[in-house]
C-alpha cells in the first residue's frame, strides 16, 4: 500500500519527463520522416524516396549557402576564440585589476540579443550609410566602402564577437583548475615561460578548447539571427537562412520536402559532432580529475602590462556592447536610415516610436511576456524532474533520458522549431490547432533549453548529499515533502540562476522564433525582424532598443544570480 | 521488568542485498539474520565493506531487499517473497546518518521540527514548540534553536542529528557510524553521552560501527560482520573472551582490554582497581562496588610521556618494544602486570627497557560491564512515553 503511494509520487516526476523526452525525440524524428514524404498541393500523400534530397541538392542557392556556412563558421570560431580565450586567461590567470568586472561583462554579453549586435554593426559598416565606411571614405578619399559586413566573413566576424562570451565561459573554468604545480614543474625542469605554455599549459587546456570549439561551431552553424539580419536582405545565405528561405519564401509555395531534407542532413551532422563533443568533454573531465582540487592558480603578474589587458578587455566591451547599442539608439531616433553626418543629429526625434505599428508591437510585447513568464518556470521544473530521475533513481533507461535531454544542445534549435512547424501543419492541425499560437513557441523554447537546464541542475543536485533527502524520509516525510521542503530549497542557487537566464533567453530569442512565428504569435524580436526585413530599419532599431531597455533591470538580477551560468554547458 | 517476556523490536531474517557491479552481482549482504529486543542497544560491527551499513539501510527502508524479510514490532516492513515494502517514512524509525545530513537551509529549530511537521499527527504550535525544546534540551542545544544549522560545530551537528532522530519518538533508533566524523576526544565524550541519552529514552537502538571500543562499551549485544555475514553474535564480554574465529579475534584484538573491579562510584565516573593500578573511567551505566568489569582503550588514545605529567590516570611504565610504522610508532609497554599496546606519534624515540609514564585519559577508557547490559539496564529506564 505504501509502496504504491511512493512509486505513485515518483510518477508525478516521471510523466512530465517522459512527455518532454517524447516531444524531443518526435520533433527530431519528424524532420527525417518528412524528408522522405511526397507532397501534393501542400499535403503529404505518400513516400518520395530520395526525391526531396535531390530537390534540395538542386536548389540553386545550396552550393553558395554551404560555402557561406563554412566561411561563416570558421570566421566565427576564429573571432570568438581570439577574444574569448585571452579574456578567460586574463581573468583567471593574471592579476589584472577588475577581473570580476570582466566576468560580469562577459556574463551580460551572453544574454545580449545578438540581432541588436547585428543591427548595430550593419549601421556601422553598411556600404552606403555605415558610420565607419563614411569616415574611412572621407579620410582616405576612397571611392568605394572599404568595410562590408554583408559577406559570409563579415557576418562571421559579428557572430564571433557575439559568441566570444560563450567561449569565455567554456574555457575559463579549466584555466582556473590547472594545477600550478604542473607548470612549475615544467619551469624547474628548465623550460622557458613560452615553452611551458606551449608544452604544458596548452595541452592541458586542449580538451576544454576543443570542446568549446565544437560547441561554438554547432551554435554558429545553427545561428539564424545574425545571418538573417545582415544576410537576408542582401541575399547572402547560410544553411539556416536557406532553410528559412525555403519554408518561408518571399514568393511561391513553401518547399517543405526540400527543407526537411536539408534539416535531416543538418541533424545528422550535428549528432556526429555531438558524439565528438561528448568524447572531448569526457577527456576534459579526466584532465580535471588530475587537477580536481581547489587550487590557487599561479597568477601571472601583469605589472606595467596591465593597461594592455585593460585595453583588450575594454575594446571587446566597446565592440560587443557600447558601439552596437549606441549606434542602434541613434538610428532609432532618425527619421530614415542615412549616413551619419553631423547635421543628422538635428533631426533626432521620437517619430519612429510614434509611427510604429503599435498593435503589432503591443501584441509582440504581450507574447514576449507570456513566453518569458511560462517558459522559464517549465524549464526549471522539468530540469529538476529530469535530473532527479537520472541521478536519484535506479530506473532502467534513466541514462537514455539524460541523453535525450542533451539532444537540444547537440542539434540547433532552429531544427526543433522547423520540425514543430511541420508537425503542427501536417499532423496536429486536425486534432490540436497549435500552429501560430504562443503555446507552440513555449513548447519549442522549453524543450530546446532543457539541455542547459538539466546540465545545470545535474551539477547542483550531484553536490547535494543524498543523505539529506534520506534524512527527510526517515523523519517521516513523504516523497513530496522531501522534494518540496528539502531538495528544491537546496537547489535554489541553481534554479534561480537557471530561471533568470531562461527569462533573458526568452526575451531575446530569435533563432527558433523565426521558424514557428506567424503574425499571430510574433514576439518583440520577431516584430523587430519583420520591420527590418520589410525595410524599416530605423523602426526595427527602435523596437530592438526597447527590448534592451526592458532587459536592463533583468540583467542586473541575472548578474546577481547568474554566476552559475558556466555550469550550464557541461 | 524481568517478569515480562522480552518483546522483539526488530527481526531480520535471511536478509540478502545484491548490488550490480558491471556484469557480476556483488552480494553486499549475503545472508543475515538477527533479532533485537525492545530497549536493546544492538551493534553491527565490522570492517568497511562488510555489509553493516547496507543492513541498516535495508532496515530503514532506504534500500529494497533481494531476499529475506525484516519485521518491526511484529509488522513486516520489508519482504522479498511475498513482496512487501513499507515506505521509510512510515516505519516509525529515527536515523542518525554518518554525514549527519543536517539541512543547511534550515535553523536548528526547523531541523528538529521537520519530523513533527511532516508527521501524520497534527500538533498544535505550542505542542510542537515544546516537543522541539524538549529534544533540544536533551542534547543540550536549547540555546542554539534560532541559529542556522550550518553555524554549529561538528559535535553540535551530531547532537542536532540525534535530536531530530528522536523528536518524533521513534520505535527504533538507527545510528550509522555517528561518531566516525568527530575528532578522537570529542568522539569519546559523545560516545558516553549518546549511550546515556539512549538509556534515558529506552529506545531500541541499532548501531553501526567499525570501532571495537565503541561497540564493546556501548552495546548490549554485538554482531560481528564480515563479507556480508554475521560471523559471531553475543554480549561484549563473550566476544572478546571467546572469539569464535581468527577474524573476530584479530578484529577485536586491536584494542587494549583488561579486567578489574569497581572500587568506588561517583557522578558519571567510576574508579577501577586492576592489577595493582587504580584508574578513573567515565561510566554511565549502573555498576556496583566490587563488581567485575573490563576496561578497553584504543592504542591511539594512550599517551606516552617522558616525564611525569600532572593529572590522574598516569602510571610509570616500562617500554618493551618500540617499532616504527611509517609516521607512527607502535609501542608495547607494561604497567604493573598490564601489557598495553600504544600507537604513538614520536616526538622522541624510546628504547626498550626505558622507563616512561603512560596516561590513560579518563574519557578514552571505556567500561564493559561483566553482567552484560540488557536486563539490568532496562530497570533504570523511565517508562516510554
Amino acid at each position: 500500500m505504501t509502496q504504491r503511494r511512493s512509486s505513485g509520487s515518483v510518477a508525478w516526476l516521471l510523466v512530465p519527463v517522459l512527455l518532454a523526452s517524447a516531444v524531443i525525440v518526435c520533433l527530431l524524428a519528424f524532420v527525417v520522416i518528412v524528408s522522405f514524404a511526397h507532397f501534393n498541393l501542400g499535403m503529404i500523400d505518400g513516400l518520395a524516396g530520395l526525391e526531396n534530397y535531390a530537390e534540395f541538392l538542386r536548389s540553386p542557392l545550396l552550393a553558395g549557402a554551404l560555402q557561406n556556412t563554412v566561411v561563416f563558421t570558421l570566421v566565427t570560431l576564429a573571432v570568438s576564440l581570439f577574444f574569448g580565450v585571452p579574456l578567460a586567461w586574463l581573468t583567471e590567470r593574471t592579476n589584472m585589476p577588475g577581473r570580476a568586472l570582466v566576468w560580469s561583462a562577459m556574463l551580460a554579453s551572453v544574454v545580449l540579443p545578438s540581432f541588436l549586435i547585428a543591427m548595430g554593426w550593419l549601421f556601422l559598416a553598411h556600404p552606403r550609410i555605415g558610420l565607419f565606411n563614411v569616415i574611412l571614405m572621407q579620410l582616405f578619399h576612397l571611392s568605394a566602402a572599404p568595410l562590408s559586413v554583408a559577406t559570409p566573413a563579415g557576418m562571421g566576424a559579428i557572430e564571433g564577437i557575439a559568441l566570444a562570451p560563450l567561449v569565455f565561459i567554456l574555457t575559463a573554468p579549466s584555466m582556473r583548475t590547472i594545477d600550478p604545480a604542473l607548470e612549475e614543474a615544467g619551469m624547474i625542469g628548465g623550460g622557458s615561460s613560452f615553452a611551458v605554455f606551449r608544452r604544458i599549459t596548452l595541452p592541458l587546456l586542449a580538451p576544454a578548447l576543443y570542446a568549446s570549439i565544437i560547441f561554438t561551431g554547432i551554435t554558429a552553424v545553427g545561428a539564424f539571427d545574425i545571418p538573417a539580419v545582415i544576410g537576408l536582405s542582401n541575399r547572402v545565405y547560410t544553411f539556416s537562412t536557406l532553410l528559412y528561405q525555403l519554408s518561408y519564401p518571399v514568393s511561391g509555395f513553401p518547399d517543405y520536402g526540400a527543407t526537411a531534407a536539408g534539416g535531416a542532413a543538418m541533424i545528422t551532422v550535428a549528432l556526429l559532432l555531438s558524439v565528438l563533443y561528448a568524447r572531448v568533454l569526457k577527456k576534459a573531465r579526466q584532465y580535471q580529475v588530475v587537477s580536481g582540487k581547489a587550487y590557487r592558480p599561479r597568477l601571472v603578474a601583469l605589472g606595467a602590462w596591465a593597461w594592455l589587458g585593460w585595453l583588450f578587455a575594454g575594446s571587446y566591451v566597446v565592440l560587443v556592447l557600447v558601439l552596437p547599442f549606441a549606434i542602434s539608439a541613434i538610428f532609432a531616433l532618425l527619421p530614415y536610415s542615412q549616413a551619419l553626418t553631423p547635421d543628422v543629429f538635428t533631426h533626432l526625434s521620437f517619430d519612429n516610436f510614434r509611427s510604429l505599428p503599435w498593435e503589432l508591437v503591443a501584441n509582440g510585447a504581450l507574447h514576449t511576456v507570456e513566453v518569458a513568464v511560462v517558459v522559464p518556470v517549465c524549464v526549471v521544473a522539468l530540469s529538476i524532474a529530469f535530473s532527479w530521475i537520472v541521478l536519484r533513481t535506479r530506473l532502467r533507461g534513466r541514462l537514455i533520458l539524460d541523453s535525450i535531454a542533451f539532444l537540444p544542445q547537440a542539434v540547433p534549435g532552429v531544427l526543433f522549431a522547423l520540425s514543430a512547424t511541420l508537425l503542427a501543419l501536417f499532423v496536429l492541425r486536425r486534432f490540436v490547432p497549435i500552429y501560430g499560437t504562443v503555446l507552440m513557441l513555449m513548447i519549442v523554447y522549453t524543450v530546446a533549453w532543457l539541455s542547459l537546464g538539466t546540465r545545470m541542475i545535474n551539477g547542483s543536485l550531484i553536490q547535494i548529499h543524498q543523505e539529506l533527502e534520506e534524512a527527510g524520509l526517515m523523519a517521516g516525510g513523504s516523497f513530496g515533502d522531501v522534494l518540496r521542503r528539502i531538495t528544491i530549497p537546496l537547489l535554489k542557487p541553481a534554479t534561480s540562476g537557471l530561471w533568470i537566464f531562461t527569462v533573458l533567453l526568452s526575451v531575446r530569442e530569435l533563432n527558433m522564433a523565426a521558424f514557428v512565428t506567424t503574425p499571430q504569435n510574433a514576439t518583440l524580436p520577431m516584430v523587430s525582424l519583420f520591420l527590418w526585413i520589410g525595410g524599416s530599419l530605423t523602426q526595427a532599431a527602435a523596437v530592438a532598443v526597447m527590448i534592451v531597455l526592458v532587459l536592463g533591470p533583468l540583467l542586473l538580477l541575472y548578474l546577481r544570480f547568474g554566476t552559475r551560468a558556466e555550469t550550464m554547458f557541461r | 521488568m524481568s517478569a515480562e517476556a522480552p518483546v522483539t523490536a526488530v527481526e531480520v531474517r535471511d536478509l540478502r542485498k545484491v548490488y550490480e557491479a558491471g556484469r557480476d552481482d556483488v552480494a553486499a549482504v549475503a545472508s543475515i539474520s538477527f533479532r533485537v529486543e525492545e530497549g536493546e542497544f544492538y551493534t553491527l560491527l565490522g570492517p568497511s565493506g562488510c555489509g553493516k551499513t547496507t543492513t541498516m539501510r535495508c532496515i530503514a527502508g532506504l534500500e529494497t531487499i533481494d531476499g529475506g524479510s525484516i519485521a518491526c514490532f511484529g509488522t513486516t516492513v520489508s519482504s522479498y517473497d511475498p513482496p512487501a515494502f513499507v515506505h521509510p517514512s512510515r516505519r516509525g524509525m529515527g536515523m542518525v546518518f554518518q554525514s549527519y545530513a543536517i539541512w543547511p537551509h534550515m535553523t536548528v529549530f526547523e531541523n528538529v521540527a521537520f519530523p513533527l511537521r511532516v508527521g501524520s499527527a497534527r500538533l498544535s504550535n505550542a505542542e510542537l514548540r515544546s516537543r522541539v525544546a524538549e529534544a533540544l534540551a536533551l542534547v543540550q542545544l536549547d540555546d542554539y534553536a534560532s541559529r542556522m544549522a550550518t553555524q554549529l560545530s561538528g559535535g553540535q551537528q551530531q547532537r542536532l542529528a540525534l535530536a531530530r532522530a528522536i523528536v518524533a519518538r521513534p520505535q527504533v533508533l538507527l545510528l550509522d557510524e555517528p561518531l566516525s566524523n568527530l575528532d578522537a576526544r570529542l568522539r569519546d565524550t559523545m560516545r558516553t553521552e549518546l549511550r546515556s541519552i539512549q538509556r534515558r529514552l529506552g529506545v531500541t537502538t541499532i548501531f553501526v560501527t567499525h570501532d571495537q571500543v565503541e561497540a564493546l562499551s556501548m552495546s548490549t549485544r554485538i554482531a560481528v560482520l564480515n563479507q556480508g555475514r554475521i560471523v559471531q553474535e553475543g554480549r561484549p564480554r563473550d566476544l572478546y573472551r571467546n572469539p569464535g574465529d581468527d577474524f573476530v579475534a584479530s578484529f577485536l584484538g586491536n584494542s587494549n582490554v583488561f579486567a578489574g573491579r569497581v572500587a568506588s562510584t561517583g557522578a558519571g565516573e567510576v574508579v577501577i582497581r586492576a592489577e595493582g593500578i587504580t584508574l578513573t573511567v567515565a561510566c554511565t551505566h549502573g555498576v556496583e562496588i566490587d563488581e567485575g568489569v573490563t576496561v578497553a582503550i584504543r592504542p591511539e588514545n594512550i599517551i606516552i610521556h617522558e616525564h611525569e605529567p600532572p593529572g590522574g590516570n598516569v602510571y610509570p611504565a616500562e617500554v618493551e618494544t618500540f617499532t616504527f610504522l611509517g609516521e607512527l610508532a607502535e609501542c608495547v609497554l607494561t604497567v604493573k602486570g598490564i601489557r598495553l599496546r600504544a600507537r604513538h606519534v614520536p616526538a622522541k624515540n624510546f628504547e626498550p627497557n626505558e622507563r616512561v609514564f603512560v596516561e590513560l585519559p579518563i574519557e578514552a577508557c571505556a567500561l564493559i560491564s561483566e553482567r552484560g547490559m540488557s536486563g539490568d539496564d532496562r530497570a533504570i529506564l523511565p517508562a516510554r512515553p
